[in-house]
């Protein structure tokens, strides 16, 4: 089946359409956010200035990085390559990732910081934290393709969809980081 | 264009972002930075340039229309 055929692009039909729904979602979200600073400025600036933006930086290098080697596995998958040390290394950059992005929490919430704080913060820890849950998932994807492969009955079909998923997590997080991180 | 050219400039997009940050100047070249990151990775690592050019386009007027909140 062409790849470019509407009911089949990569990865499947299927996942495609939750990547629609979901960045469609979290779009929707940011409009809100957006809608809410205009008459919060100051609360909004005086939250984006205390966010660690080297920390949120630094993820978006790691999923960057995360989505480049999962892509690369895909391809080398495809091309008979079936080693997926690639792949092995993505994980590992997801939980990374999970890593930084509980330890920039803890960071708030030792100073006193959480989702009652004020508007930005509630905006704040619900979209990272819808976020985290899709990274969360994506891992557990990909955890469970590892183990598949060790066993020889991983499917392409199966790995596409799932990279297609953690691209997802990525372009979400390219879209919420410079709504919340950046200076306004 | 292989996916380690566009891991690399995504990185170099990424720095470049940062750094015009710090010195709190081109907010929009910012903005446009981070949509062309979005593009990149969409486009080569999704691999949505084999797929239907209705899906290109729905997912780009969604970055787009995402992005241009920014310009608001």
């Amino acid at each position: 089946m062409k790849a470019n055929n509407f009911f089949y692009p990569p990865g499947g039909i299927l996942i495609w359409i939750i990547v629609l729904v979901e960045l469609t979602t979290f779009g929707i979200a940011l409009g809100a956010l957006h809608y809410f600073e205009h008459f919060e400025e100051i609360i909004f600036s005086n939250g984006r200035s205390q966010l660690n933006t080297v920390l949120g930086s630094i993820n978006t290098m790691v999923l960057l990085t995360s989505g480049f080697l999962i892509a690369d596995s895909v391809k080398c998958f495809a091309q008979k390559d079936k080693s997926l040390k690639k792949l092995r290394w993505a994980s590992l950059l997801g939980v990374v990732f999970v890593v930084i992005k509980l330890a920039e929490y803890y960071q708030k919430f030792t100073n006193g910081i959480g989702i009652t704080t004020n508007t930005f913060y509630s905006f704040y820890f619900m979209l990272t934290g819808f976020h985290l849950v899709h990274v969360l998932f994506g891992l557990s994807l990909l955890f469970y393709f590892i183990i598949k492969h060790k066993k020889h009955q991983l499917a392409f079909d199966d790995l596409e969809a799932g990279a297609i998923f953690w691209h997802l997590c990525d372009l979400i997080w390219l879209l919420i980081f410079p709504f919340l991180y950046l200076k306004s | 264009m292989k996916n380690v050219y566009s891991w690399i400039i995504l990185l170099l997009l990424s720095l470049l972002s940062i750094v015009l940050n710090n010195l709190q100047v081109a907010k929009y070249g910012i903005y446009l930075l981070f949509l062309l990151k979005f593009v990149l990775v969409a486009w080569h690592f999704m691999e949505l340039k084999k797929a239907h050019i209705v899906w290109k386009i729905t997912l780009f007027l969604i970055g787009i229309s995402a992005y241009g909140l920014l310009f608001i």
